[in-house]
């Protein structure tokens, strides 16, 4: 019998690099404004060089929720906004899911703060293990 | 090729990076600044001599508007292009009025605001498509204001009534005054909203939403 538990955890230092994966991540950009979309994707691409692919870029919640299942992302940007992009209804979606992923939150309108979400799948013993110290000091 | 230099001014770091990111890769624009509020850029301008300022609005400490008006009290000639989520009236109406070049959304394409800065260096004023609307909206409420505080109470009134489609006898019944008098209010009317008859009077008030 295997049983899971997951944690949500907020405000990691450095996303993409949280566990030993199989590179490139997988990165989805949610955000239904251009310039911020694509400048991000400019950005990020080249900072990120071969150890991440924005694999794709939604610009509607539909889009994005489908693209959450289908293409198993590693790293989700989201911009909301809370009209086309909406924080409580991606949010929903995220903590239904198990698989392994980080997600930012953040929006044009509110330049003061980013909330990171990231959700991992243990066992019991891993669980344990995290435990002993779940602030990484 | 002279490339166009440009400052970038808005608080969102992870915006203000990303169209940097945008616009280096543009062969035309040199990004030769960039800040997060206007208390820090005003001290960089001169140095740094953008001829072209990305403004955003919402911003700490030294917020967009009062940055334009800095730079506008500064005599300085730089040209200013508002890069805002803001589509409140008040923000557009008062960015126009204090000296910005072009007024633009963060919502654009990459493309369109490429083009954007070109005509803003070029010397032409940019407003986006969307909020166009409201710019001439609110001339026309201006417009309205400045017509409603030329007339008299009674002359609205008097208006309202040619609209209703009366004639100056069913005018002077429903007021309660006589023919001669509705027919001054009439000739102060056309005198002061600038046309020759009844008709035009009526289709002004109406196109300045007046009745």
């Amino acid at each position: 019998m295997v049983n899971y538990l997951r944690f949500i955890l907020i405000l990691l230092k450095n996303p993409l690099m949280t566990q030993p994966q199989s590179l490139p991540r997988h990165v989805l950009i949610i955000s239904a404004n251009p310039l911020f979309r694509e400048g991000l994707r400019k950005l990020y691409a080249e900072r990120w060089g071969a150890r991440a692919a924005i694999v794709r870029m939604q610009t509607t919640m539909t889009e994005a929720l489908l693209a959450l299942k289908t293409d198993h992302p590693d790293l989700v940007i989201v911009d909301y906004d809370d009209q086309g992009i909406n924080r409580d209804v991606f949010l929903n979606s995220f903590v239904t899911g198990e698989t392994p992923m980080q997600v930012m939150l953040v929006s044009l309108k509110e330049s003061g703060q980013v909330v990171i979400y990231d959700r991992r799948t243990l066992t019991f013993a891993q669980a344990e293990d995290w435990l002993n110290n779940p602030w990484n000091e | 090729m002279n490339q166009i230099r440009i400052m970038v001014v808005d608080d969102h770091t992870l915006f203000r990076r990303g169209l940097i990111s945008l616009l280096e890769a543009m062969p035309e624009f040199d990004v030769v600044g960039e800040a997060a509020n206007g208390q820090d850029a005003l001290p960089m301008l001169e140095n740094l001599r953008p001829d072209v300022i990305l403004l955003d609005i919402n911003m700490p400490v030294l917020d967009g508007l009062q940055t334009l008006t800095a730079i506008r009290h500064a005599n300085v000639d730089q040209k200013v292009l508002m890069l805002t989520i803001s589509q409140n009236d008040d923000d557009l109406l008062t960015a126009i009025v204090a000296g910005a070049n072009g007024y633009v959304l963060k919502n654009t394409e990459p493309d369109l605001l490429r083009n954007t800065i070109r005509q803003v260096f070029a010397g032409n004023s940019v407003l986006a498509p969307e909020i166009t609307g409201k710019v001439f909206q609110a001339l026309r409420h201006t417009q309205a204001d400045r017509a409603r505080g030329l007339l008299s109470e009674r002359e609205v009134e008097v208006l309202k009534c040619l609209a209703r489609g009366q004639t100056t006898l069913q005018i002077a019944k429903v007021l309660f005054i006589s023919e001669n008098t509705v027919k001054t209010h009439i000739r102060h009317i056309l005198e002061k909203m600038e046309v020759s008859n009844r008709a035009e009077a009526v289709a002004r008030a109406a196109q300045l939403d007046m009745i």
